[in-house]
This record gives structure tokens, C-alpha cells and sequence, in this order.
């Protein structure tokens, strides 16, 4: 119930019915992580997809020569991560960590694909709502842009 | 023979299905505009979706007088899309044609009716979407992350933009084309 209540109060899901509500918050499953975690390492295949509930996760990325790593981005509760090697079946571009004990809630790949394949309304929302995430993510990074042209 | 335009619909029709895109045609406007035509204002109101049908259309992000040429987009490339899904009203690039050019523009207003009224032929056009976004996504990750953020300089449209000590120019370059969601030149 808290689970649900939670993703009822996300904004990317206010165009989620209650039925939709109920189906996916019986497909995730919400666990506590403690600090240092790594919910995805940057060159493995993605399983699952994962919605940030409490807490903050780190997404950092390496070098693949140097080995130097660079922080991209804080994500917050109610992000989404872990998109990408879902969507491209490719292995993950990026390492996501969790800073400080965390909640996060994961949907396993069969899950994922039955819900990106399926030509059904909840279907239909959650493709919206990866797109949207995707939108947001490439949003972010010409804002960044922005500011470099800024000088900031 | 069948026209650029023609073709490019064939190519949408393969991914979406033949009824899908020619309903998609239907829902939409075909606009022929000449080259130079500013179609985005960068930071200015966005309230469509554009299929480039033929043409190339030229990017560009402006801020604080400057201005950097970023790249172009050509056939079956969509413009406007991360206005639509990001929810962001404002336009984060600016986007011209570089070419006379055929665009299929969607009102975002359009786009949000089919989504309740259509959703299999709104779905379609999210999956064309994702699967371009997730692209773009991707690369500009790979720079970023393979840039390590040494410093390095860029070349603006009009003018040199230095943003910190020139190392590889080309390589900023390509990283900021891919930020914005362009393909290089």
C-alpha cells in the first residue's frame, strides 16, 4: 500500500490509472540498500529497472582506458534508472551507486518486457513514461550545455 | 518514381505499419518551408512535433550573446520531441533549415488527443521515440564520460567560445553535438 501511495504522488505517473497502480506495484518489489551498493555496474547487461523511493543514488561513469571516474548525475526519489540497457539490450553506460542507505524499488526484465511489449493502456503508459525519463535525462544534458555556453 | 517524401513515409510505414503512418499523415500538416526559415527559437514556446521529411535542418544553442552551431538533422528525424515528452515548454536548441525542406509538423495538442482518442497510433509514435532518444542518450554518455573533463575549447557559429584551456576542439565539439541530440555534421 505504501508503494502505491508513493507512485500515486509522482507527477511521471499522473497519467497512470488505479489499475495500472495496482498491476505495477505488485510487479516491483521495494528493497533497503544500505551505502555503496551498486544497483547497475557501467558494461554489464542490464536485468532489472529500478524507481528510486528514499534516498540518493549516484550515477558515475568511468573511463574505459584510465579507469578515471566522473560523477553525472544525483539522482532523487521518484527518478527512474536503469533504462537503457532495457531499452537497447545493450550493456549499462553507467554505474549507479546508492549514497547513504537508500529504498529503491526494481522491475525485473521479463516484467519490463512484457509491459514494453504489450499493446495494452498500461503498456501504452509505461512506454510514455520511459520516454519521458529520456526526455528529461537528454533535457538535462542541453541545459548543461546552456551553461557551458554561459561560462558557468 | 516516388519523391523524397514518398519514400520517407515508406520508411515510416515499414516501422509503424501502413495504416498507423497513414493515419499519422492525416492527423498531421505537411509544410514546405524555404531555406533559412528559423522553425525553433531557441528558449522560445514549442507546441509541435516535426517528422523531417525531406531537407536538412541545422541546430543551434544561443545563450548570453553567443551562439554555437551544433549540428544537423536530415531525413526521419524528429524534432521537438523532448519539448513534448520532457513537459519543458521551452525550447533547449534552436532549430533552421539549412535546406528548402518538407516537414510533417503534429500539434503537441494533437499529439496529447491522440493519446487519449488513438493510443495504439500515439504508442507508435512513442516507441519511434524512445528507441531515438535512448540513442541519443547513450552517446552522450560515452563522451561525456570518455571526456573526463579535461578542458578543451569550442568554435561557435560566430565566434570562438572559450570555455576553459583548448586541448581537442573536435572533441568537444562532437560531445556537445551529441548533448544536444544531433548527429555530427
Amino acid at each position: 500500500m505504501f508503494f502505491r501511495n508513493f507512485l500515486k504522488t509522482l507527477p511521471a505517473f499522473s497519467h497512470f490509472s488505479d489499475g495500472d497502480f495496482e498491476a505495477l506495484s505488485k510487479a516491483m518489489h521495494v528493497e533497503q540498500y544500505p551505502d555503496g551498493h551498486a544497483f547497475i555496474r557501467q558494461g554489464e547487461q542490464g536485468r532489472e529497472m529500478f524507481l528510486l523511493v528514499e534516498g540518493e543514488v549516484v550515477v558515475s561513469r568511468y573511463d574505459d582506458l584510465t579507469g578515471a571516474g566522473q560523477e553525472l548525475k544525483d539522482l532523487r526519489a521518484g527518478e527512474l534508472f536503469g533504462l537503457l540497457s532495457l531499452v537497447d539490450n545493450l550493456p549499462a553506460a553507467a554505474t549507479c551507486t546508492a549514497r547513504g542507505a537508500v529504498k529503491v524499488a526494481s522491475l525485473p526484465r521479463t516484467a519490463y518486457n512484457l509491459l514494453f511489449q504489450f499493446a495494452a493502456p498500461i503498456a501504452y503508459h509505461f512506454q510514455y513514461l520511459i520516454a519521458e525519463q529520456l526526455a528529461r535525462d537528454l533535457y538535462d544534458r542541453n541545459q548543461s550545455l546552456r551553461r557551458l555556453l554561459a561560462g558557468e | 518514381m516516388k519523391t523524397d517524401v514518398e519514400m520517407q513515409f515508406s520508411a515510416l510505414a515499414q516501422q509503424m505499419g501502413i495504416a498507423r503512418a497513414g493515419e499519422l499523415r492525416s492527423q498531421g500538416t505537411i509544410r514546405n518551408i524555404p531555406a533559412g526559415t528559423l522553425l525553433i527559437g531557441d528558449g522560445q514556446p514549442v507546441d509541435s512535433l516535426y517528422l523531417i521529411l525531406d531537407g536538412v535542418m541545422s541546430v543551434s544553442v544561443d545563450n548570453s550573446g553567443r551562439s554555437l552551431h551544433l549540428g544537423r538533422l536530415g531525413k526521419g528525424k524528429w524534432i521537438g520531441d523532448v519539448s513534448l515528452l520532457s513537459g519543458e515548454p521551452l525550447a533547449s536548441s534552436g532549430v533552421a533549415a539549412e535546406t528548402p525542406a518538407t516537414l510533417l509538423e503534429l500539434k503537441h495538442a494533437v499529439f496529447r488527443r491522440l493519446a487519449v482518442e488513438r493510443p495504439e497510433l500515439a504508442n507508435s509514435i512513442v516507441r519511434a521515440l524512445i528507441d531515438a532518444l535512448a540513442e541519443r542518450v547513450r552517446a552522450s554518455d560515452a563522451l561525456i564520460g570518455s571526456n573526463g573533463g579535461g578542458g578543451l575549447a569550442l568554435e561557435g557559429s560566430e565566434r570562438v567560445v572559450s570555455l576553459e584551456a583548448g586541448k581537442d576542439r573536435g572533441r568537444l565539439k562532437s560531445m556537445l553535438q551529441k548533448l544536444a541530440g544531433v548527429e555530427a555534421e
